[in-house]
């Protein structure tokens, strides 16, 4: 999701969340529901980025680890952790993927206009898979370009096609 | 060889005892030639006289028997004749046996002559008388008569001449033998009465030397023993001789000796025993002191030791109420710590319950996160909705807050009640061992109560052992004392035996030493001053002139 795209509207509402020491928004429109963690199933051969699979509701869903796509280092789970099920686009088709997080906080509406732009700079991350970035209470949110983060993990050849 | 008074006794008796035998000897020599002399005398002398005697007489009775037949009797009977004849052969026969035993009698050759000339005259005279009888009875009496008157007296004169002969040479042998017998008693008593002169010499002598030596030793043994009961012990006097009298004396000095070693012994020990005596009045009268401060002592230890057991009884009712105490608080301690561990249980169960509540909070904070994220998607529509959840998730939040906190304070309550629990149930064996120690306090100090009792009972019968002890120490300070005075009694009797170590002799000892000294000096002085000249020292102070100032001064 493009910059301007975001700024297509005046407002975003948007779920933080945190993953490791860094707290990150997903638009709510993505966000089908939170659920408590489920058991994963392991799917041998899987990369790290996506260990294995879930079951929400009978439908089996891959579960992708928002943490190594991003280069977030892993501090540790607690009771906090939370599965995420988004319904996004990969390649042009509608997929539903199960994202990890370490503690879900609000929903909250965010104005576009804060958004910045990530630096260009920073490699601290992989430029292309965030949309962008703004000044939360608790410091800068990030904001991941989901669709490009899943396209690349579906284009991957170990990836699980959807 | 040893010439003891027995020997010298023995030895003047002895020669005393010889010479009374030589004596006697010689008398009873004398007496036997005596004795013989007189024998021969009586046995051979005198019956020579009375036969001569006899000779004389019969011949005499012949010649009258004869006259009496030549005188006529007037108208005689016819046996006058005859008879007178017989009578007549009667006598001639006596007269032959007479001559007969005088020849046996004598063995003189005097004598036989004589007899034989006698023998002679006699037959010459028996023929005459029958030549007479002859006449006589012939008639012729005239004849007869004349021849009776002439010749027979003449003849018979003859006879008796002869028989006084033979009687003076027997008279003569008496006499010489009365003369040597004579002669030898004056020799003997010449001789008995020099042995006897001698004898008694030599006894008197003899006897004299030995009784003066007698005397004279005795005499030194009298002044010993005199010496010795006045008490003087110091002399030891030279013994000589080799006599019962030397042992005498040499057995009394070695008496003197042993008797001076025993007094200077028992002086020495008089005085030992007198500072002894002295030093054990001193003694015990500070052991009267100290025991009738030691009876003091004892009395008040008598009182703290009543009162110790006073206490100590308290003591042990103590801690039989502690005892009690200690057993309840080890009860309680007990039942507290079952408390605190129902307690411990509730608590848990709080949490049990506070997770339940927690849990609904986070699935009910779930479930509005949930509605919010409806809510945003219904967009508009959804506005109020997404309000109410957001407060529902508020109060979710808060009450997993509470809940959490809850959790927390139990978890840190049911913490510190399990820590109270474990101190408690910690603190249960030290009460009960606190609780037993207390008992064996208990008893410690009911038997210390009964040891102390008994103490107190010692001490009372030390008290009177210490009174007891403060009379017989007093006594004994009583008893030293006159132990004293009788050992001054006792060395001022041993002072009447005078020894060398007396003050006396000391002082003669004294006075004897500087005698000898200045002898030595002189002689060392002497040989300094051989070169002529004399050392004037003024320095020294013990030389030899000064000493016989002091001696001249003293």
């Amino acid at each position: 999701m493009s910059m301007s795209k975001l700024k297509s509207e005046q407002t975003l509402t948007v779920v933080t969340l945190t993953l490791g020491r860094q707290t990150l928004a997903i638009p709510t429109r993505f966000l089908r529901e939170i659920l408590d963690p489920l058991p994963v199933t392991r799917v041998p051969g899987a990369g790290s980025q996506v260990p294995g699979v879930v079951n929400v509701r009978g439908s089996v869903v891959p579960l992708a680890d928002l943490g190594q796509a991003l280069a977030i280092p892993d501090v540790g789970q607690d009771d906090r952790r939370r599965f995420l099920v988004l319904d996004v686009e990969v390649a042009g088709e509608a997929a539903t993927v199960a994202v990890a997080a370490d503690a879900v906080h609000e929903v909250t509406t965010i104005d576009t206009q804060t958004i910045e732009p990530v630096p260009a700079a920073a490699i601290a991350w992989p430029p292309e898979f965030l949309s962008g970035l703004y000044r939360g209470t608790e410091g800068f949110v990030l904001l991941p370009d989901l669709g490009q983060i899943f396209s690349n993990l579906a284009n991957r050849p170990q990836a699980v096609p959807l | 060889m040893r010439l003891t008074i027995k020997t010298k006794l023995v030895a003047t008796f002895g020669l005393v005892f010889a010479l009374w035998g030589v004596s006697t000897g010689l008398a009873v020599t004398y007496l036997g030639n005596s004795y013989e002399r007189y024998q021969e005398t009586v046995e051979r002398d005198i019956p020579q006289l009375m036969t001569l005697q006899d000779l004389a007489t019969r011949s005499k009775e012949e010649r009258l028997t004869l006259s009496e037949i030549l005188i006529g009797l007037p108208n005689a009977p016819e046996t006058h004749i005859p008879r007178l004849e017989a009578l007549l052969l009667e006598r001639a026969e006596q007269i032959h046996a007479l001559e007969d035993q005088l020849a046996a009698q004598t063995t003189d050759p005097a004598i036989l002559d004589l007899l034989a000339r006698f023998a002679t005259l006699h037959d010459d005279g028996e023929a005459l008388m029958e030549r007479i009888k002859a006449a006589e009875f012939a008639g012729d009496g005239d004849t007869a008569n004349t021849l009776y008157h002439q010749e027979l007296a003449a003849t018979g004169e003859e006879i008796l001449l002869v028989l006084d002969q033979i009687e003076t040479i027997v008279k003569n042998v008496v006499v010489e033998n009365e003369n040597t017998t004579a002669a030898d008693y004056y020799a003997a008593r010449n001789t008995m009465v020099g042995l006897f002169a001698l004898s008694a010499l030599f006894a008197l002598v003899l006897a004299g030397w030995t009784l003066m030596a007698l005397s004279r030793g005795l005499k030194a043994s009298v002044a010993m023993a005199a010496a010795i009961a006045d008490g003087d012990l110091r002399q030891s006097p030279e013994v000589r001789g080799n006599d019962e009298i030397a042992d005498l004396l040499k057995a009394q000095r070695a008496m003197v000796e042993k008797l001076r070693e025993v007094v200077e012994n028992v002086s020495g020990a008089v005085r030992n025993v007198a500072a002894g005596s002295t030093q054990m009045a001193s003694t015990s009268e500070e052991l009267s002191q100290g025991a009738t401060e030691q009876a003091s002592a004892t009395e008040e230890s008598s009182a703290a030791v009543e009162q110790m057991t006073a206490n100590i009884k308290q003591s042990a009712e103590n801690a039989t109420l502690t005892e009690k105490m200690a057993s309840k608080s080890a009860e309680d301690a007990r039942a507290s710590g079952k408390a605190v561990a129902d307690a411990v249980d509730a608590m848990q169960t709080i949490a049990e319950r506070i997770m339940i509540v927690q849990e609904i909070a986070r699935q009910t904070d779930l479930l509005a996160l949930n509605a919010a994220v409806e809510a945003a998607r219904a967009g508009e529509h959804g506005r109020g909705f997404a309000v109410v959840a957001a407060e529902v998730r508020k109060l979710a939040e808060r009450s997993q807050q509470a809940a959490a906190e809850i959790s927390s304070l139990s978890a840190a309550t049911v913490r510190t009640a399990a820590s109270a629990g474990e101190m408690l149930q910690g603190l249960v064996p030290d009460i009960e061992k606190t609780s037993a120690l207390v008992t064996e306090i208990s008893v410690a100090s009911r038997e210390l109560a009964t040891g102390s009792a008994q103490i107190s009972l010692s001490i009372q019968q030390l008290d009177k052992v210490t009174q007891e002890n403060t009379a017989a120490s007093e006594q004994l300070s009583a008893s030293a004392t006159e132990l004293a005075s009788q050992a001054d009694a006792l060395a001022e009797a041993i002072a009447f035996f005078k020894v060398a170590g007396d003050l006396g002799a000391t002082a003669e000892v004294r006075a004897e030493a500087p005698v000898v000294k200045p002898a030595v000096r002189v002689r060392s002085a002497g040989s300094r001053s051989s070169d002529g000249g004399f050392d004037f020292d003024l320095g020294d102070a013990n030389d030899d002139l000064d000493q016989h100032f002091k001696r001249s001064a003293a």
